[in-house]
């Protein structure tokens, strides 16, 4: 059997509607700050005019500027991901390196202006380059455009579970042999008219809480649906043996993907298909579930979302659950689709790296039928050794990662 | 109308600069569009967004412009006619 090859994190990318990593991401997460606000004015107005959208932080140089938001996301995330790998001064490594990306939407705000232009405005015709900019993965193209990646170029589009699907499979394939290292993760920005429309029409988000922060409550009886939020995040994931050699710092390594179908409903989500997405994460991993410290839920704040997701956390891990914190961090960075998985990741690694555990914000009425301890009192000190992320997406698609402390290098 | 060529050529050149990292003092009447990394591609976007800001429409035919000296003398002579 060829060698199989472990997969460690090299490098970390964010932005998020508070803050980018490396930067003030982790410390707003720990601290509860919500980055959900009123939509700038426009018009017409969306039926719920709120999300956790980015107000600076995205790299606004001509060439960055000219791409759909969900690309100009990319790149910085991708950017920031590369430069704490180590490789923005290497072409040789960056060279032999694969783009893989998930997106729900993909830039969907092109599609939207475009839409707008011709049926509202009632313009003839449309933008050049509205095709290269609005395929869905422009994304990926232009980041391996950007910074010469020329290895193999990925897009998934798999709902909220894109940017776990993608980090899983690049994980695989580095695991396998066929690449060495890897910038995958996630971008989406759908926070437009068309998309916010749809969205209301579900009655699946949250209308306007008093503070209108407070608005996406997780785990919390009082919940009332999610709120869309957008971003992009990026891990470069390399082979051990490449890191090893190139001397790169170790955040983890990657260690379990697990990934299944409900196969039962486009919406509601089923048990028995994220319990064998966990299981097979966890077996990949080679770890018993009372191995796991920490569990970054998917936890979108709906009635079902959570009630299943509990459902599931329980069946697996039983009575361990009474000491392993589960957390949403959905309520201060918002829902962010298909680059959820990315960020939840990102944040999952960084809080095993810096001791903390961040708290579901918002939960104001811990939901003591769902049996979890969702961390509702603020972030918490804790010594972790290994790390579980969700991604349950629309579609009946599951994704889940498990990252560990990196131990005998 | 020189003043009026040198207004055009103007809100030509701060079309140019929000689309690519270029600096005004670089950019001149023999400007080769290739200098200044407009591909193909891009020309196309460039000569669209001209369009929507003048209301004027290139024909499809002909010489594509190879300077931005061709690009103001094609404005120039569309707005005239207007």
């Amino acid at each position: 059997m060829p060698k199989l090859h472990r997969v460690v994190v090299t490098g970390l990318g964010a932005v998020t509607a508070i803050g980018t990593w490396p930067g003030a991401l982790f410390e707003q997460v720990c601290a509860g700050s919500s980055g959900i606000r009123l939509l700038p004015e426009q018009t017409p107005m969306p039926p719920i005019p709120m999300a956790a959208w980015i107000e600076s932080g995205i790299d606004s140089d001509p060439k960055t500027a000219a791409h759909d938001r969900a690309t100009q996301l990319a790149l910085t995330a991708g950017r920031l991901a590369l430069e704490d790998a180590g490789l923005l001064e290497d072409g040789v490594l960056r060279s032999k390196t694969g783009v893989y990306v998930g997106t729900g939407a993909g830039p969907s705000g092109t599609m939207d202006q475009t839409y707008r232009r011709l049926y509202a405005e009632q313009r003839d015709r449309v933008a050049p380059m509205t095709l290269p900019r609005g395929i869905h993965n422009a994304p990926a193209s232009e980041l391996a455009i950007r910074y010469g990646l020329r290895d193999a170029n990925n897009t998934y589009s798999i709902a909220c579970a894109s940017s776990a699907t993608a980090i899983g499979e690049a994980m695989r394939a580095i695991r396998h042999g066929y690449s060495a290292r890897i910038l995958a993760g996630g971008t989406e920005s759908l926070l437009n008219y068309g998309v916010l429309h749809a969205w209301h029409a579900l009655r699946a988000h949250a209308v306007m809480a008093d503070p209108l922060s407070a608005s996406c409550r997780p785990f919390s009886a009082d919940r009332d649906g999610l709120v869309m939020g957008e971003g992009s995040g990026f891990l470069v994931l390399e082979s051990l043996d490449s890191a090893q050699a190139r001397g790169a710092t170790i955040w983890a390594e990657l260690v379990g993907y697990g990934t299944s179908c409900d196969a039962s409903h486009i919406t509601h989500p089923d048990s028995s298909g994220q319990i064998a997405a966990i299981g097979m994460a966890l077996n990949e991993a080679g770890i018993p579930p009372a191995a796991i410290d920490y569990i970054n839920a998917h936890g979108t704040g709906t009635l079902a979302g959570d009630t299943v997701e509990a459902a599931s956390l329980n069946a697996v891990f039983g009575a361990h659950m009474a000491r392993i914190p589960v957390s949403s961090t959905k309520a201060v960075h918002g829902h962010l689709m298909g680059a959820g998985g990315a960020i939840e990741l990102i944040i999952s690694v960084l809080a095993m790296n810096q001791h903390i555990i961040p708290p579901t914000a918002n939960c104001r009425i811990p939901d003591a039928t769902l049996g979890i301890d969702m961390v509702a009192e603020g972030a918490r000190p804790a010594r972790m050794n290994a790390v579980m992320s969700n991604s349950f997406a629309f579609g009946g698609s599951n994704a889940v990662l498990i990252a560990r402390r990196m131990q005998d290098q | 109308m020189v003043r009026a060529m040198s207004d055009i050529e103007e809100q030509l050149y701060q079309l140019l600069m929000k689309e690519l990292p270029v600096a005004r003092e670089g950019l001149t009447r023999e400007s080769t569009l290739e200098s200044i990394g407009l591909d193909s591609l891009s020309t196309i976007e460039f000569m669209f967004q001209i369009e929507d800001h003048f209301g004027i429409r290139f024909e499809q035919t002909g010489t594509p412009p190879k300077t931005l000296g061709d690009v103001f003398d094609e404005v120039h002579a569309k707005l005239e006619h207007a």
